[in-house]
């Protein structure tokens, strides 16, 4: 549980997963291929939102 | 010119952008074109937020929706794990009111909404329904003549197959490859998962499987495995590897892995170079020489 719960953790720090490393940003760009943008903005909102934070 | 809206998911740009570069290519060369879209999140992947957090699961699968719906395209996947999740969201959505409801009042933070508007679409569904079997035959250059092919779906492809197919025992795949000229062959362990997810828990049980697979693709007398998802792709391809490493598996004995689309360029006359093959950990090189592809 412990990996997949990681997983999730990672979702809402960075957007994604399976962060995309630097190295293949690199090779992305060197290949031409168009630069991807991950929310990180909504994501936390979104999971804030949800779960607001108890006021009793 | 189909336009789709693309949705190329965690795993392909962290692990495989040969293999997105790849894509991008045979899309375009078979009439459809791609917009990425811009700010998404994780599908979210599945075995994440669907077993820990159902709400949130369904939040940001109706967020990267609405990303869509904001384009007026249907999404294209080339994973199948986001696009069971993406298919699984906007069913639910369309037709649990309720949750809509739920989902829309927390989008509304962050001025987005779900409508379900639009589909969600494999590449596998894509090839096979949009450009279709017919038309990537036209396209063949070269056809696969004499390659005995093993199909492997994953098991994430399943549940949209149902939807499109309603077969138990889909002939999709199958399909795609004897358009390109492949003659295909079955094997005992065709609709085993790869096992992938099971790596960081238990490697030693996903590698008897992987070499459980392997034997019945030798009995089958199978050239190769095409499979359509990056992860089975990693799973088969660097596995037999590890298995060589332990002696499991005569290094003369690897079966190569395909993905599906590296197949279908060669067919349809994409330089060899230019598909990534130096990048498998069975090389497929020696398989190929012997189609007459140098």
């Amino acid at each position: 549980m412990e990996h997949f719960r990681n997983l999730t953790e990672s979702i809402l720090e960075t957007g994604t997963a399976i962060p995309v490393p630097e190295s293949q940003l690199a090779s992305r760009r060197s290949l031409g291929l168009p630069q991807i943008r991950f929310d990180t903005d909504d994501v936390k909102i979104l999971a804030k939102k949800k779960d607001p934070p108890r006021t009793d | 010119m189909m336009e789709f809206a693309f949705f190329p998911g965690c795993s392909i740009p962290s692990g495989f952008p040969q293999y997105e570069r790849l894509l991008l290519r045979v899309l375009e060369r078979l009439g459809v074109s791609v917009r990425y879209l811009d700010g998404m999140t994780c599908c979210p992947a599945p075995m994440t937020f669907d077993i820990i957090d159902e709400d949130m699961f369904y939040l940001l699968g109706a967020r990267n929706l609405s990303l869509a719906q904001e384009m007026g395209l249907d999404i294209l996947s080339p994973c199948n794990g986001c696009t069971m999740t993406l298919s699984r969201v906007n069913k639910k959505l369309r037709t649990d009111e309720n949750m809509r409801g739920r989902v829309n009042a927390v989008l509304k933070e962050v001025n987005r909404e779900y409508k379900g508007s639009i589909g969600v679409r494999s590449l596998l569904r894509a090839l096979y329904e949009d450009v279709t079997p017919d038309r990537i035959a036209q396209n063949v250059k070269t056809p696969l003549t004499g390659l005995k092919v093993a199909v492997h779906y994953g098991c994430h492809a399943y549940e949209e197959l149902e939807d499109y197919c309603g077969l138990r025992k889909p002939r999709v795949l199958e399909k795609l490859c004897e358009a390109l000229g492949a003659e295909i062959v079955e094997y005992d362990s065709q609709n085993e998962c790869c096992l992938v997810f099971a790596n960081p828990v238990d490697r030693d049980y996903s590698l008897e499987s992987v070499h459980r697979k392997h034997m019945d693709l030798v009995r089958a007398k199978a050239d190769c495995l095409v499979v359509i998802c990056a992860s089975c792709f990693s799973q088969y391809d660097s596995s037999q590897e590890i298995l060589s490493w332990i002696d499991k598996i005569e290094e003369s004995r690897q079966i190569p892995v395909f993905l599906y689309p590296e197949l279908l360029a060669l067919a349809i006359g994409i330089d060899q170079s230019e598909i990534g093959f130096e990048q498998h950990k069975v090389s497929p090189l020696e398989l190929l020489a012997r189609l007459g592809f140098r």
